[in-house]
């Protein structure tokens, strides 16, 4: 031994010392020398933890000061690994002395798990795919646990998806990086390379067709210019849908068409398609015994739509003929089908058909109801009998079965348990061959009733809210429809509240009476869960203020996955972002409070959009200052171009500064305006400040320059319902009148207009672009006075109300009528002595494919006695009705309408009278009807009207220049020519009329 | 002497060290199974083979993938609301075990020996009744044995495997080939059941609990 400097004794108690510590290194205590001892303390290593110390200390068995239990040690493990937060435990044990009975220090070394938070990509990848589809490609959802093994196989997911489009060269590498509440931020680098071209395609199998047949069915050859499109995954899928159209139109339903693999040539950069094709034979479907058409063949027998034949969909197509001839009246009619062997490359199946005789469904009578009345038993049932919109009626075996279990069912969830409903046809009903009448008997048996409801369970929510509107409370009707709404209804309450384990049971004992029942529910109510925090990612330019403000959610809030969406629903609502992603962290672990988390992506603050248009009507004539031709119009064609610049998001705080600018050979317009949506925080309000520049010749009668600014707080009641409070502020100045030289200088003069306005809309249509039902209707009152700056006081008020409703399955039924008025009242300051009119561009004017399209655009109403050209009124009143019905196919539909009303001198003017009693007389009613094309586009329909007025109004005009007339005014000498308002009138613009 | 009263007291306390007493050893979807769990798995099992405990890494594998389809099948039951099987038939087993020794204390010191305690041992058999019980409730109403079945067994197991000059009848056995066929049929099924659950679910092994 190396000399220590230690006598021979301590060197000896040294050596015993060292051997022991070995000997105890290797013979560590066995967990039940732990076992029982008191545990003095317990500690977590890191010291902060994923969940609080009082979570820890409520989810831990294992407690202090009480003995080392290994069961608890065991479960304290599993139950911390259930709460999600934590991806690996392990417990040491330590006695605080070497004494066997000294107590223990136990730890707890924690490794957390970690949860997926922002997945973006960076590259410049040419669309398609979008970067919206790049990222689901990841497969990799906000909030689920994060492994990094898993990144590989979401980088290789995406690879797939840019190779599927044609980037056979592009390279996806992964990086992530650990955020705060346990969140991985990760990000894909995206090199794409350049897009691949498809290859000329490699065939084989049975194809029968050539191969430049085939691959012009793929269109993946360009047209004319020639040479190989660019591959994308959706032109891959189009080419062989391609292909299979062609086999089809052929008849060859049972061509199998499979892309084997795309062969790439990193040389050329394009990719060869290896396509098997099987032809098949072709497939002739003929219908014996009854003539059906090709259509409805195909509409009938589904082998066309799923491109296959099998005997399932032969036997749904025997079903559909058959309903089909009974719907036709032809009540007993028989279909089968027979398939005939393949021969000579062609398969027939026979459809035999025996449709028997026409009938017609003449009466249905309904026998033995008395809860409910014939008229609301009726309002549910398919059965029709003849009438002018069913000719034969409406029948058949499917309908009686479908009416016989509505009715049925109707009872049923009524509590009347033992309801029986039985349809009778009768054959040649009052002695008429053909002629089939049905009685539908019902016996309703008795009706139960709920005598008594118990709800057990319910320990941790307060139901009172929801049980006065159970539908099986005391004395209701008991049914187990009422049950299932009920169940549905607490369920929804509970998961509203933060139970997402809720769970409901229900059952019944007799009541005291024969058709009573007593019900119990019992409610097992789970675990509640609340809102740790919420956790919001993506802001940029935003102002975290404004996102926090539309939070619904706070801490310590039940889990509410409504309010979560509705949360979600007021962040899209702000306009500034393009995607709002949420979810909940952690949501399979075993803990009471989760973090919600908002992925926010923001919209681009710039859109730029531009646009053209035309309108092709008579709103030409006059086209020179000076000429007074043609006051009622001439065809013509003005053509119109819009550019809008808007800039969302401004100052992070959700506003938009918009220009807006149109330009046509009738008008040029420019406008700003800034708006400012849920002003001073409150959701309901906006408000928009607006600058104008109007330069415009849409009425013929003069040209108008307007420079306007305006201030106004939109206000919003509910969703249908919108109020807005305006002021504006304009000048309008007036030139080229074509009028009589007399109230030219006067009406010439520019005026200053201050006005203050309030307008109500209220729109339940289905579909602002292209009603089919619902109602519209809109008030504007305004109030121009002195008080305001204005040099014309003028109330005006404007009234539309709108009604939409279906006819049969393809109708539509469309009135709009329109009433206004605008008296003026008071003299202005400093001009005492003027009676003050309303100046010409503040009255109304009307006419035209929005407003009566038995006039040109603005030409309705009251006109100048010399000119001819229309001078408006204060007062009018439209009416519009339209029946709007498919034409060809979905996307073209044609109206018939008739347009009425007229402008008005005056309220008091206002009148139904049809005929025109002079040449100075413009207050009656003028009427037009016609018919009009629609062509629907993503924007709305593009629609064609012609229109015939019956009683187009006729006035005195001038022929010449505005210069002879000035003169031959001065002279008396003017002569005037009759005209008339041509009766043939033309539209064509985008939208429908109303 | 002040620097051996140094060495002395750190040498003391390396006597008495921090020791693992548990940790994770395997994950299945929000489960674990501990390191303690295994031991004591290969521990009982051991006790009732009569043989040695064997903690290797093999051994312990093995021990895991037992006590893996035991969750399985125990977070099946919680699933479906088995009944949990009457504890009196474990118990009754365990005083069945204890007959074979001399006394209570030999019994306890057997235990010991292992490891083990009673408790141990009882929650193992209680593990085991529960296991058939499942068996008998899921699978076994739904196997059906076919009388060809039962004649097929007779004819390839059962007559060979008489002796020389023993009479042996289809009838009489009929009723002991089913109890044997249907036994092999759910126990099939059970593996199969096994299989395919174990594939769909998650299962991560950490390997400091299998050195």
């Amino acid at each position: 031994m190396r000399k220590l400097g230690y006598s021979p004794v301590s060197q000896f108690i040294l050596l015993l010392l060292a051997v022991s510590t070995v000997l105890a290194a290797q013979d560590r205590p066995l967990l039940q020398d732990y076992q029982g001892r008191k545990i003095d303390l317990i500690h977590f290593d890191p010291a902060t933890q994923p969940l609080d110390p009082d979570e820890l200390n409520q989810i831990l068995p294992i407690k202090a000061g009480t003995p080392l239990s290994m069961a608890l040690v065991r479960a304290s493990i599993q139950r911390l690994y259930a709460t999600g937060r934590y991806k690996d435990i392990q417990v040491d044990a330590e006695p605080r002395s070497p004494d066997p009975n000294s107590p223990l220090v136990i730890r707890f070394s924690t490794r957390n798990s970690w949860f997926i938070g922002e997945v973006e990509m960076d590259g410049n990848v040419g669309e398609p795919p979008n970067q919206g589809q790049i990222l689901n490609a990841s497969r990799l959802e906000l909030g689920d646990p994060f492994a990094e093994e898993n990144l590989k196989t979401a980088a290789d997911n995406i690879k797939r998806l840019l190779v599927a489009n044609g980037y056979y060269e592009s390279v996806v590498t992964p990086g992530f990086n650990y955020s705060d509440h346990e969140q991985v931020n990760i990000i894909f680098h995206v090199t794409p390379g350049k897009r691949a071209h498809f290859d000329t395609p490699q065939l084989k199998g049975n194809y029968k067709l050539t191969p430049a047949q085939i691959i012009r069915a793929t269109k993946w050859r360009r047209f004319i210019v020639g040479g190989w499109k660019q591959i994308t995954q959706s032109r891959v899928r189009q080419g062989i849908e391609g292909i299979r159209g062609k086999y089809q139109k052929s008849n060859r339903l049972l061509a199998t068409i499979s892309l084997d693999s795309m062969e790439y040539n990193p040389a050329q950069r394009r990719a060869s398609p290896h396509l098997t094709i099987d032809a098949g034979p072709r497939v002739e479907i003929k219908a014996i015994g009854a003539k059906v058409s090709r259509k409805k063949l195909v509409d009938n027998v589904p082998i066309f739509e799923e491109h296959t034949v099998d005997r399932d969909l032969l036997v749904e197509g025997q079903r559909n003929l058959r309903e089909e001839f009974q719907a036709a009246g032809y009540f007993e009619a028989q279909v089968e089908f027979k398939e005939q062997k393949v021969v000579n490359d062609r398969a027939e199946i026979d459809y035999l058909i025996t449709p028997g005789i026409r009938h017609t469904f003449a009466h249905l009578e309904i026998q033995g109801n008395k809860y409910f009345t014939t008229q609301s038993i009726r309002e549910r049932m398919f059965l029709e009998p003849k009438s002018f919109q069913f000719r034969r009626g409406r029948y058949s075996e499917a309908f009686v079965r479908d009416d016989e279990d509505a009715i049925t069912n109707l009872y049923k969830s009524n509590g009347f348990r033992d309801v029986k409903v039985a349809a009778t046809p009768i054959d040649d009903y009052q002695g008429k061959v053909g002629n089939i009448a049905v009685v539908i008997h019902i016996d309703e048996g008795p009706q139960w009733f709920v005598s008594h409801l118990t709800v057990s369970g319910a320990k941790k929510l307060d139901l009172a809210p929801i049980l006065s509107t159970l539908s099986s409370s005391e004395d209701q009707p008991f049914s187990e429809f009422n049950v299932a709404a009920d169940r549905d209804a607490i369920i929804s309450y509970y998961f509203q509240n933060g139970f997402a384990n809720a769970n409901f049971e229900w059952s019944s004992t007799p009541g005291v009476k024969p058709t009573l029942v007593d019900l119990q529910f019992r409610i097992v109510e789970g675990e509640q869960q609340f809102v740790r925090e919420v956790l919001t990612m993506g802001l940029q330019t935003t102002r975290p203020k404004l996102v926090y403000r539309n939070l619904l959610l706070s801490p310590g809030d039940p889990l509410s996955p409504i309010r979560m969406s509705d949360t979600q629903r007021r962040l899209y609502d702000l306009g500034v972002f393009a995607q709002v992603n949420m979810a909940i962290q952690n949501p399979d672990g075993e803990t009471e409070r989760k973090y919600v988390v908002y992925d926010i992506e923001e919209a681009r603050r710039y859109s730029i959009t531009g646009g053209f248009g035309a309108e092709i009507a008579r709103i030409g004539g006059g086209s020179s200052s000076q000429s007074l031709d043609n006051p009622g119009g001439a065809t013509g064609f003005s053509p119109r171009v819009s550019f809008d610049v808007s800039r969302i998001n401004l100052f992070g705080l959700g506003h938009t500064l918009s220009f807006r600018s149109r330009v046509s050979t009738l008008q040029k317009r420019g406008l700003i305006d800034y708006l400012a949506p849920r002003i001073f925080n409150h959701t309901n309000f906006d408000l928009t400040f607006t600058a104008l520049y109007d330069d415009s010749k849409d009425i013929k009668t003069f040209k108008s320059r307007r420079e306007e600014g305006s201030i106004q707080l939109t206000q919003r009641f509910s969703k249908p319902t919108t109020l807005f409070y305006r002021f504006n502020y304009r000048q309008v100045h007036v030139s080229d009148l074509h009028i009589n030289p007399l109230l030219a200088p006067r009406l010439a003069q520019s005026v200053r207009i201050g006005e203050a306005s309030v307008n109500l809309i209220q729109d339940r249509r289905d579909d602002p672009t292209d009603a089919h039902k619902g109602i519209y209707n809109t008030v504007d009152m305004a109030f121009a006075s002195s008080a305001f700056g204005s040099q014309a006081n003028f109330i005006r008020i404007l009234a539309r109300n709108a009604t939409y409703r279906r006819i049969g399955k393809k109708l539509v039924f469309a009135r709009e009528t329109t009433m206004g008025i605008e008296p003026s009242f008071g003299t202005v300051k400093n001009n005492p002595d003027l009676s003050d009119p309303i100046p010409l561009p503040e009255r109304f004017f009307g006419g035209g494919g929005s407003s009566h399209r038995g006039f040109p655009e603005n030409q309705a109403g009251p006109r100048d006695p010399l000119t001819g050209f229309p001078v408006g009124g204060s007062a009018l009143l439209f009416n519009s009705t339209e029946l709007r019905f498919p034409l060809l196919g979905a996307n073209i539909g044609g109206v018939i309408f008739h347009d009425m009303g007229n402008i008005y001198s005056s309220l008091s003017k206002i009148s139904f009278r049809v005929k025109q009693k002079d040449l100075t007389d413009f207050d009656y009613m003028a009427h037009a009807a016609g018919f009009g094309i629609r062509y629907r586009t993503p924007i709305g329909p593009v629609r064609a009207d012609l229109a015939y007025s019956i009683n187009s109004p006729k006035f005195n005009g001038f022929k010449g220049t505005f210069t002879e007339l000035v003169q031959c005014t001065g002279l008396g000498t003017c002569q005037r020519t009759e005209q008339r308002i041509s009766r043939l009138q033309y539209f064509f613009s985008i939208g429908q009329t109303f | 002497m002040r620097r051996l009263a140094i060495i002395a007291a750190s040498l003391f306390v390396l006597n008495a060290p921090a020791a693992v007493i548990d940790r994770i050893a395997v994950a299945l979807g929000n489960q674990v199974i501990t390191e303690s769990e295994i031991i004591e798995e290969i521990r009982v099992t051991a006790y009732l083979n009569g043989g040695p405990v064997d903690l290797s890494p093999k051994s312990r594998h093995q021990a895991a993938d037992r006590l893996i389809e035991q969750k399985l099948v125990h977070k099946e039951r919680e699933l479906e609301r088995y009944d949990d099987p009457p504890g009196d038939t474990a118990a009754a087993t365990l005083a069945a075990i204890e007959k074979r020794y001399p006394s209570a204390a030999a019994f306890d010191s057997a235990l010991r020996e292992y490891g083990l305690t009673r408790a141990d041992l009882q929650a193992h058999l209680l593990w085991q009744s529960s296991l058939l019980q499942f068996v008998e409730q899921r699978f076994r109403p739904a196997v059906q044995v076919t009388r060809d079945d039962v004649k097929k067994y007779f004819d390839e197991k059962v007559l060979p495997a008489a002796k020389p000059g023993q009479k042996v009848n289809l009838d009489d056995m009929r009723e002991s080939i089913e109890e044997t066929l249907t036994s092999a049929l759910a126990d099939k099924q059970l593996d199969d059941w096994l299989r395919d659950t174990r594939a769909h679910t998650k299962v991560e092994f950490y390997d400091e609990a299998f050195r």
